[in-house]
């Protein structure tokens, strides 16, 4: 009679004191963070307090924050964590709560009720996440010696936001079984849909029962074929998909419940593969058979800034997009044998409509990306002998000793670090470069979409890319090379203007993560935050140098300008429509805010 | 694997075909449609540009509407069949609704219909539901009869439904936790401090086990109050939004007690299996449900001892309500509220913030009741199995009585203490067919009545009455004020609206009482009473139940009103829809009511 009498997932901490310790450590850092990226976008204006490096924050109330920083390009904050302090009612205390700041802030950031409940409730929830990591968190050596997979699990998340782990839509138990710091595993529930209702899409070659034969055991096919032909459906029409265990309690059982009623949709139970989340939650990797796929799924939860489904459109296009993209570099010497850059191939999709919400396209845009999987090959499936993969994201983690994994990796390249560090830039730069001058294709390159590739020794040789189905822009002009893509498909692309592509160089590499990794090279590795950027031109201009007839866009991109326009994420999130309920996903959205001096500028 | 045997082609789409039905007989009612006879039974409303649906059904009393399931057919270019989705997506067209409030109504008919296949392919009948006690019956019970999104539970998984809804009929073991003295407070009636009431809803091996929990982390148990918690409130808000609370020692998970309770109607509200003597327990659950989010607010909470307090003085001070009426009102009698330390001093955000954790305990029904007899919400009246036979026509098969006798009896048990209170102490409790429960003697024979909700649905005028003298200043800051007109609306809106306008024509389909007669014995009890405090007489005008109409409520069209209702600061933020006053069915000129 009692349903699952299962404990509270959520254990009480064994040692309280130790517990308090580390919440009060990783709201200093949380608070740090969230005083610098709020005044690098502007949102709120440090004050000189005394000595050079000595800041204020002056707030409503008497309150005052004070802190330690150094500066840094873009006019950033490096706030000394340790440094901060609170003066209210003539007491000053140790800042630790960055909730705390946040209702001291509220005035001078003008947020509504709404925004401000849900910040609350985002800042909570990435404040936890934190204490996690924190006290999962290992030396740089240790760091350097995991895999891509097990790396994930220590990585910090969206350097720029703030509310880097809100997932809004997970309780508790969910984020204590399904994010990537929790490390946990899970099984994927697979479901069965009439065709009527679901699209497989693939790359060339890759049939429905080909893909499946690859991700599923003959057992497990032939089990769940059981399943369909028991419902009266049949199992080489149906098309098979298989969705997050969170997906499927909150969102498909619940909302498609009519179409499993009549059968145009079936149940077929867990497969036996254990997944693990990687960075973004939605995408998984398979622990028993690493060859087997990636799978991207929906989850209806809200992420640094939206909901995190797949919608229909994209989902689709991840195929042909794959095909595409692996056609041009397959075709184009340089970035075939020189740049060897890898397309992590999103090689088939199968995307599913709920009837209802199909017909009403002004819903908000979470109802329209419920069901859905993205297959990924993994990474390693394109890896030579010897070589290593991480995410970008890597090099700006620290470990629990205070080392940078980065340095751990110079060290053991034997690389002086600016030898390593140009190895680096010549992996990153020049493939994007290509895309984007010869070819007008963007990526979006931060530190999760960019997966870099060393060789034994530790040397920086090349970059793997992912994240087709919707990351991808265009410029508006017709370039032969478009054509290759099937109509349908292109006219699904965003196409922006050459100065709104070069921000997948100048925002999402320059300020998105670089901004960052200055800090970790000047103190880790100690080279100046000049000379590093000095260290960026190089292959940009030996890029430039190489291929002259592309000198127009050159131009047009503008990559070496004075300023660029400044991405404010936070500002967004906090006083646009960050936690908004509108139809269209990016609708609206307004990302930029004022303007940033280039460090690739030369006077 | 979570897989529910009752998605079938055929429940479904019975289910769906009742509340298509049902949809467009309150859209008639709250006058969104307008129903044109065609002849023969037929009806016809039009509901957009080229789009109408045709039933098979009869007006009744209150301008209402009975439809009969299945008989609904759609007529458009698109050839589609009549659902409530196709229904709701012509309704959002024709109006121009808020995609996001018709996004999230698809979900909320999603739920409902997947609750509603549950009920019919689990539901069993009348006969056997009459021999089930008070709590058991609960979990048959079909859900607001008005509102037609009344199981939307959002916020709910599948699992969580399963789990959790009164209609799984589950029994559970409720989780306890700890709250520090800094965030809690404890209120009671006298003699119901937190240490007794702790010692009567827990047996001594659990206090202990749950003092071990707190000495066995270094704490002191004296600086704690403890209270239960809903599994799902625990890990979905608690846990997350009392993060620092439990990084700090300041909130505890001590376990799960061992009794054993049953979820009833409001899902929230929880009745000791084990131990019937203990007290129902209401919880705080952040799920939307017929409109608003369930929270527990802490001023509900202080106010809620106090408020039973004064209603229990005047109650046994009143030898009517005491000896004649013998009315059961069972008390609120202690409760906790857990502060969560930034919401609360956010008054601006979203109201479901504030109201996130804490306890209310009530005094079960089944102690007031004498041997023999028997309680079942007034709901239950309506209920009618997957067979098609009503509930009440069981009840009364079984007493003996004629049908218009036993309605007599009835309306004698259920109108006259809600009458006196609200005449004599201009008290309005908010009698629906959850909160009003009806005790039947052994021949189930209706005899009296007990009302419930205190502090969260019980209002007083706006101006004050002599009678409010001994009001405790912690309930009168709480309780809700307002006009007479609104007080009297716990008559005209709670009882004829929301359940009498149902009961009437169900009695004339299945016990032969034309609904002519059934509201004439309506107005026969008002009348009686009328007649027995003639002294009233100002208080009868000031209230006027027998005026010719009162204003209509239009529950549906408000839940389908733009703007995220459900993100308003305030809960009860009023709105008017314009509409017909609905003629009052207690209005007789000829009876001069």
């Amino acid at each position: 009679m009692f349903p699952n009498p299962s404990e509270s997932s959520v254990e009480p901490p064994a040692d309280l004191a130790a517990e308090r310790a580390l919440w009060r450590t990783a709201g200093r850092a949380l608070l740090a963070r969230t005083i610098a990226e709020l005044a690098y976008e502007d949102l709120i204006t440090p004050a000189p307090d005394g000595p050079p490096g000595r800041w204020q924050m002056v707030l409503p109330d008497d309150v005052r924050y004070s802190f330690t920083a150094r500066r840094g390009t873009f006019d950033v904050w490096r706030i000394a964590p340790d440094s901060l302090t609170r003066h209210a009612a003539g007491t000053s205390q140790d800042a630790v709560d960055p909730v705390r700041f946040i209702l001291d802030a509220h005035p001078v950031l003008g947020l509504s009720g709404a925004v401000l409940a849900d910040l609350v409730r985002d800042l909570t929830a990435t404040h936890v996440a934190d204490v996690r990591l924190l006290a999962n968190a290992r030396p740089a050596k240790e760091l350097a010696d995991l895999s891509h997979e097990d790396l994930e699990a220590h990585q910090t998340g969206h350097p720029c936001l703030v509310l880097n782990k809100g997932r809004l839509g997970f309780s508790a138990s969910d984020a204590a079984r399904y994010t990537p710091e929790a490390a946990g595993e899970l099984r994927l529930i697979w479901f069965a849909v009439a065709p009527e209702l679901a699209r497989y899409t693939a790359v060339p070659g890759l049939t429905q029962a080909a893909l499946l034969a690859d991700e599923l055991d003959d057992a497990t096919r032939s089990g769940f074929a059981a399943r369909i032909r028991a419902r009266g459906g049949d199992p080489d029409t149906y098309v098979w998909l298989p969705v997050h265990p969170f997906q499927a309690d909150e969102v498909v059982l619940p909302l498609f419940a009519p179409q499993l009623a009549e059968g145009s949709m079936i149940q077929l139970g867990p497969a036996p593969d254990r997944y693990r989340p990687l960075q973004s939650v939605r995408t998984l990797t398979n622990l028993d058979h690493p060859a087997r796929r990636n799978v991207k799924v929906p989850l209806m939860i809200r992420n640094t800034l939206i909901w995190r489904g797949l919608c229909e459109a994209q989902t689709g296009c991840a195929p042909p997009m794959t095909t595409w993209l692996q056609g041009l570099r397959d075709g184009d010497a340089f970035l075939r044998d020189e740049c060897r850059v890898v397309i992590l191939g999103e090689v088939a999709s199968v995307s599913v409509a709920h009837p209802a919400y199909a017909q009403l396209p002004d819903a908000p845009y979470r109802f329209h990306e419920l069901l859905g999987a993205i297959w990924r090959q993994p990474v390693h499936s394109y890896l030579e002998e010897g070589e290593r993969a991480r995410t970008m994201a890597t090099l700006l983690l620290e470990g629990s000793d205070g080392r940078a994994v980065v340095a751990e990796l110079v060290e053991r390249s034997g690389l002086d670090p600016v030898t390593w560090l140009r190895a680096y830039l010549r992996a990153l730069l020049p493939p994007l470069l290509h895309y984007l001058y010869r070819y007008g294709t963007s990526f979006t390159p931060h530190g999760e979409n960019v997966v870099l590739i060393s060789d034994a020794e530790e040397r920086p040789v090349r970059i793997a890319l992912k994240d087709f189905s919707s990351d991808v822009e265009v410029l508006p002009d017709d370039l032969p090379e478009y054509a290759q893509l099937p109509p349908e498909v292109f006219a699904k692309l965003h196409r922006w203007p050459a100065t709104d592509l070069a921000h997948s160089i100048l925002s999402a590499i320059c300020a998105g993560h670089f901004r960052f990794f200055t800090d970790i090279v000047e103190r880790h590795l100690g080279v100046p935050e000049e000379r590093f950027w000095s260290l960026v031109r190089e292959p940009i201009d030996a890029y430039h140098a190489r291929f002259p007839e592309l000198a127009p866009q050159f131009a047009a991109f503008d990559l070496l300008g004075p300023r660029f326009a400044k991405v404010a994420l936070n500002r967004e999130q906090l006083t646009g429509g960050g936690f908004h309920d509108r139809a269209e996903r990016d609708g609206d959205f307004d990302l930029m805010h004022g303007t940033a001096a280039n460090p690739l500028h030369r006077p | 694997m979570f897989d529910p045997p009752e998605l079938t082609a055929p429940i479904w789409h019975r289910a769906a075909a009742a509340l298509t039905a049902k949809m467009i007989a309150e859209l008639s009612f709250e006058q969104a449609l307008t129903p044109h006879p065609l002849g023969g039974g037929r009806h016809r409303v039009h509901v957009a540009d080229a789009i109408a649906y045709e039933f098979t059904g009869r007006p009744v009393a209150m301008d209402s509407w009975r439809i009969r399931s299945g008989s609904v057919v759609r007529h458009a270019p698109d050839g589609a069949p009549a659902d409530p989705y196709r229904l709701l997506l012509d309704l959002h067209t024709a109006w121009g609704l808020d995609p996001a409030v018709t996004a999230l109504t698809v979900a909320e008919l999603t739920a409902t219909l997947s609750a509603d296949a549950h009920l019919l392919a689990t539901g069993a009948p009348v006969a056997a539901l009459a021999e089930l006690s008070h709590a058991e019956l609960e979990g048959h019970q079909t859900g607001h009869p008005w509102i037609f999104a009344n199981k939307g539970r959002v916020g709910f998984s599948g699992p969580d439904r399963h789990a959790h809804a009164p209609e799984a009929r589950h029994l559970i073991r409720l989780h306890w936790m700890a709250a520090h003295h800094d965030i809690a407070e404890h209120h009671g009636l006298p003699g119901l401090g937190a240490a007794a009431v702790r010692d009567r809803e827990l047996d001594p091996a659990t206090v202990d086990a749950f003092t071990a929990v707190l000495t066995g982390r270094g704490l002191d148990p004296g600086d704690y109050l403890w209270l239960p918690v809903h599994e799902w409130q625990w890990t979905e808000v608690v846990v997350p939004l009392f993060a620092e609370q439990l990084a700090t020692g300041r909130i505890v998970a001590l376990g799960r007690a061992p009794d054993a309770y049953r979820a009833q109607q409001s899902i929230r509200t929880f009745v000791n299996v084990d131990r019937p003597d203990r007290f129902d327990v209401k919880l705080p659950l952040s799920i939307l449900n017929t409109m608003v989010y369930r929270g527990i607010p802490t001023e509900l909470v202080r106010a809620a001892p106090h408020s039973t307090a004064w209603v229990h003085a005047l109650r046994d001070g009143d030898e009517f309500l005491r000896d004649e009426c013998r009315v059961i009102l069972p008390g609120e009698v202690a409760a906790v509220a857990v502060h969560h330390p930034v919401f609360e001093g956010l008054p601006q955000a979203p109201y479901r913030y504030r109201q996130l954790l804490g306890v209310i305990w009530r005094e079960p029904v089944a102690g007031h009741l004498d041997p023999g007899e028997r309680a079942r919400t007034l709901a239950a009246l309506l209920h009618v199995d997957p067979e098609g036979r009503a509930f009440v026509a069981e009840l009364v098969r079984r007493s003996g009585l004629t049908p218009e006798d036993w309605l007599r009896r009835l309306f004698a048990a259920v109108l006259p203490p809600l009458l006196h209170l609200l005449h004599r102490y201009g008290i309005a409790f908010n009698p629906h067919g959850e909160n009003a429960i009806v005790v039947y003697d052994a021949a189930d024979v209706p005899t009296r009545l007990a009302v419930k909700d205190f502090v969260d649905d019980m209002k007083l005028l706006d101006t004050d009455l002599p009678e409010y003298g001994d009001l405790p200043a912690e309930a009168a800051g709480v309780l809700m004020r307002c006009g007479p007109d609104e007080l009297a609306g716990s008559i005209v809106k709670s009882l004829l609206t929301c359940h009498f306008r149902f009961l009437a024509p169900l009695c004339e389909e299945q016990l032969g009482v034309p609904e002519a007669v059934f509201w004439a014995l309506v107005r026969a009890e008002v009348r009686r009473y009328r007649e027995r405090f003639a002294e009233l007489a100002d208080r009868f005008a000031l209230f006027d139940l027998g005026k010719p109409a009162f204003p209509r409520t239009c529950l549906n069209r408000e839940r389908l009103l733009p703007g995220g209702y459900h993100d308003r600061a305030e809960r009860d933020a009023s709105f008017r829809l314009d509409a017909d006053p609905v003629p009052n069915p207690l209005h007789d000129e000829k009876e001069a009511v």
